[in-house]
């Protein structure tokens, strides 16, 4: 059974791995951060932000500025997608920020029962 | 009613000496064992009596519309007579709470959260005051509250309380909550980067007996008055909310003579029960896991710095754990430490505005909820500390909250309501101050405070500038209501300016700038205080961006009617086109962060900021092209965003999308991320950095670290933190200047 644990990362709660959500590409172990299986980019927030008044005139430009704020950037080795973004300081280590328990996954989506959920199906309900 | 007491100078000396030893108490302060207690009272033995008779839950359901109606009634009430422009905005709420102090209802509109944290000063009310024969708690009673030391959010909200009785009995309590703004701090309105010790917050009101015999008392009025710079606004709040509490009182009884107090006691108690439990037979239902956030609040209102605030929610089985260890020490003087109260306030708001939006806003719903901390930081200060910006920290955790709980509830069987991203969470307004038109001395806050975007959803965009992060009911006010009483102008009022929203597969809502114009002779001001100007302050959800920053920007030393009358065609009524053109000659033209203290503008000067964006969500490459172009359209994003971010490529004249080649670009810009996105161990070999970058006073845990950064004090294990008491940042430059000066001076060899 495979279950959404993000918009785009998936648990196989039988095989316990990572898997992208879009290109299928199983990552790693789920019981490990799966940033670990990702790569990253540490991005300039000018890229994304772009200055709204002339930075060579104004300090605060109503844009990050890149001495305090990095954007590090989450990406699927296999294709590219784009899963998470983090904005830290310059040299912080990636946050380990969620961190599922595996087996409590399991017994929530077929241990009681025994019987398989879609968690698509129930994420995509709350789409319509 | 009073008992008459004997004038204890004719006791004799045993008697006195009894007297004095049980009676008298040095001061009393907040009561930690009241303050650090956000669970649900124990039933009273009177609850317990009644409940296990059996509920009969359509009687309950009926006591409920009919006290749901008299909360919104009277909640009307007192939106229709306050002075208090954020009241007028609908910064208030009135409620129901049992004997003990627990939220039972609350008003539909407005601001739950104000009732959220009472059940603090009702206890401490009940447990200190009942029994004190010199105030005594008596049908007809109203106390205030203002302070946050006793479970306010912070000085500027006034709360009025009123027990209910019932054959001398108190069987329940209601209030009419509010913010009022003007409390006499050493700033309008409360609150102010210039805020630096709990002595310069203006009047802290621990509960004082306001109201007798449901009337107000005249001595207490006027030293209230006589505290602040609004008297007028003051005695027009005391009397709205006392009316507000008086027809909540009468609406009270009228249900306990109609259905018996029994069931109305019985109700109230079993409502916050209700909600406690389904509180955690919600939490039961999550899988068991652990989300973590970290966000910096980037200024300490007077200087930059990076301040960490922590944010680890586990859930395991019934119960949540939020630990809170990490953040950043207490700053002994500046304003933006918060209480251990306020932390556990952000997170009911959020849980029942956000993830749980069926469910009532009490603090009953998060009874399941433990809280873990570093006393003396700033999400868990001490008394000894300024608190009058708490909300800064209170409304990370609200977005702290709000992420958490979206990634535990993806992956989950069961859900809520839908999954999105960060609320904009900071309190973006300006505060003024001075002399009105109307020649009344005034201080308080802008209703734009209000207009805070919404985070993007799972399937929709956000909202631009529609409701603040703790109150979806709630307005912004009119800006033509505003000029006829202040004297300034809404020279731009709500514009949208592009990139202010979190992109991404849906963006955040957008939000917009104004600026103020000064208008007239007399002494008037304008302030701010909020963070976000070099670090953004609201993140986005799953691959989305955050808001981008903001500041405040001043055009001074030119009084712009003129130029509006003689020359129109300069002045554009747009913030990046005044401060780039640089159009009107001879003017000022500066930018800031969004930290400025308290200064008099003189006629014709403009005042500028912005209101903050919402979080985006998912990856920008997943955006539908046409989205993209309709914001394009719309002013939200600028083509530099569209072209390179969202990658579609489309005519710049016609704005027709080129498809194919749309698809090239982002397959372009996918394998891009992949040339450039290095490995988790070459990541973690080559960017991360032993400490934090001198650039900026860094405080908190860095990497974990047990001992927390204290800035230009070294650092320290949390047991050991050092008083942070930063220099006034006038003195600094003045030493500089002064070395610059010698050095200059200095005989040249």
């Amino acid at each position: 059974m495979k279950v959404l644990a993000t918009e785009y990362l998936r648990v196989d709660l039988q095989e316990e791995m990572w898997e992208c959500d879009r290109c299928d590409h199983v990552l790693g172990p789920a019981r490990e951060n799966y940033k670990r299986f990702l790569l990253i980019h540490d991005r300039n927030p000018r890229e994304v932000h772009h200055p709204l008044l002339d930075p060579e005139r104004y300090r605060f430009c109503f844009s990050p500025d890149p001495e305090v704020c990095v954007i590090y950037e989450f990406y699927c080795p296999h294709c590219g997608l784009m899963m998470d973004v983090e904005y830290t300081v310059p040299g912080h280590a990636p946050l380990h920020d969620l961190e599922l328990d595996i087996d409590s996954l399991k017994e929530k989506w077929c241990g009681a029962t025994g019987v398989e959920n879609d968690s698509t199906a129930n994420t995509a309900a709350f789409r319509s | 009613m009073n008992t008459t007491l004997a004038n204890p100078d004719t006791s004799d000396e045993k008697a006195l000496v009894d007297r004095f030893l049980s009676k008298n108490r040095a001061f009393l302060g907040p009561d930690p064992e009241i303050q650090r207690n956000h669970h649900v009272a124990p039933r009273t033995s009177r609850e317990e009596e009644i409940l296990s008779a059996g509920i009969d839950s359509n009687l309950y359901a009926e006591i409920r519309s009919g006290l749901r109606a008299s909360l919104d009634e009277t909640f009307k009430i007192a939106e229709m007579t306050v002075a208090s422009p954020a009241a007028q905005c609908a910064d208030m709420s009135t409620g129901y709470f049992t004997a003990s102090g627990d939220l039972s209802l609350a008003s539909t509109r407005g601001v739950a959260g104000f009732t959220v944290s009472l059940h603090y000063p009702i206890r401490f009310i009940r447990k200190y005051f009942e029994t004190d024969e010199t105030v005594g708690i008596n049908e007809g009673d109203g106390f205030l509250l203002n302070d946050a030391h006793y479970g306010g959010i912070h000085s500027p909200d006034q709360h009025l309380f009123m027990p209910i009785f019932d054959d001398g009995v108190i069987v329940s309590w209601c209030v009419c909550a509010m913010h009022e703004g003007e409390i006499g701090a050493r700033v309008p309105g409360g609150m102010g980067p210039m805020i630096e010790s709990p002595w310069d917050e203006g009047l802290r009101g621990s509960p004082i007996k306001m109201v007798e015999n449901y009337a107000l008392k005249t001595d207490l009025v006027t030293f209230m008055q006589n505290s602040c710079r609004e008297p007028q606004t003051m005695l027009a709040d005391l009397k709205a909310r006392l009316a507000a509490c008086c027809r909540m009182e009468r609406r009270a009884k009228e249900h306990i003579a109609r259905y018996g107090v029994d069931s109305v006691v019985g109700f109230l108690r079993s409502n916050v029960e209700y909600m406690r439990d389904e509180g955690r037979r919600r939490i039961a239902e999550l899988p068991d896991g652990t989300v973590r956030t970290q966000f910096y609040i980037d200024d300490t209102m007077r200087e930059p710095a990076l301040m960490k605030i922590m944010y680890c929610f586990t859930v395991k089985g019934d119960k949540v754990i939020v630990d809170l260890r990490g953040s950043s020490p207490e700053l002994f003087n500046r304003p933006i430490n918060s209480l251990l109260s306020t932390q556990v306030l952000g997170v009911a708001i959020t849980l029942a505005h956000h993830i749980w939006p069926d469910m009532p806003c009490a603090q009953a719903i998060i009874d399941c909820f433990e809280f873990i901390t570093d006393p003396g930081t700033i999400a868990d200060c001490s008394n000894e500390v300024p608190v009058a910006l708490c909300i800064q920290p209170m409304f990370k955790i609200m977005t702290a909250a709000e992420l958490a709980f979206a990634k535990l509830y993806f992956g989950a069987p069961v859900k809520y309501g839908k999954t999105k991203a960060g609320w904009f969470n900071q309190p973006a307004a300006i505060i003024y101050g001075g002399v009105t038109q109307h020649q009344d001395s005034c201080g308080n806050m802008c209703g734009d405070l209000n207009g805070m975007a919404g985070g993007a959803k799972c399937d929709e965009d956000g909202e631009h500038s529609i409701a603040p992060c703790f109150g979806a009911n709630v307005d912004i006010g009119e800006s033509e209501e505003a000029e006829e009483q202040l004297p300034f102008i809404y020279a731009i009022s709500k514009r949208i300016w592009p990139g202010n929203c979190g992109f991404g597969k849906f963006r955040g809502g957008a939000a917009y700038e104004y600026g103020l114009m000064r208008y007239g002779e007399q002494p008037f001001g304008f302030q701010t205080f909020t963070g976000g100007s070099y670090f953004p302050s609201t993140f986005g959800l799953f691959g989305g961006y955050a808001c981008p920053t903001y500041g405040t920007v001043r055009v001074r030393g030119k009084n712009l009617f003129k130029v509006m009358k003689e020359t129109p065609e300069l002045f554009q009524a747009s913030m990046a086109s005044i401060m780039n053109d640089r159009l009107i000659e001879d003017a000022e033209y500066s930018s800031h962060s969004m930290a400025v203290a308290f200064e008099l503008y003189p006629e014709g000067e403009l005042f500028m900021t912005s209101q903050g964006g919402g979080g985006g969500y998912g990856d920008v490459l997943d955006r539908d092209p046409n989205l993209v172009i309709k914001d394009l359209e719309e002013g939200l994003i600028r083509e530099e965003t569209a072209m390179d971010l969202y990658g579609v490529v489309y005519d710049p004249d016609t704005y027709a999308i080129d498809d194919a080649a749309t698809v090239e670009r982002r397959k372009s810009i996918l394998k891009g991320r992949l040339a450039k996105g290095v490995s988790w161990d070459e990541f973690m070999a080559t960017r991360v950095k032993p400490e934090p970058p001198a650039t900026v006073p860094f405080f908190g845990s860095w990497n974990n670290s047990e001992e927390l950064y204290c800035g230009p004090f070294g650092k320290a294990l949390p047991s050991a933190l050092p008083p942070i008491i930063l220099p006034d940042p006038k003195d600094v430059e003045i030493q500089q200047l002064k070395a610059k000066l010698a050095s200059l001076e200095a005989p040249r060899n």
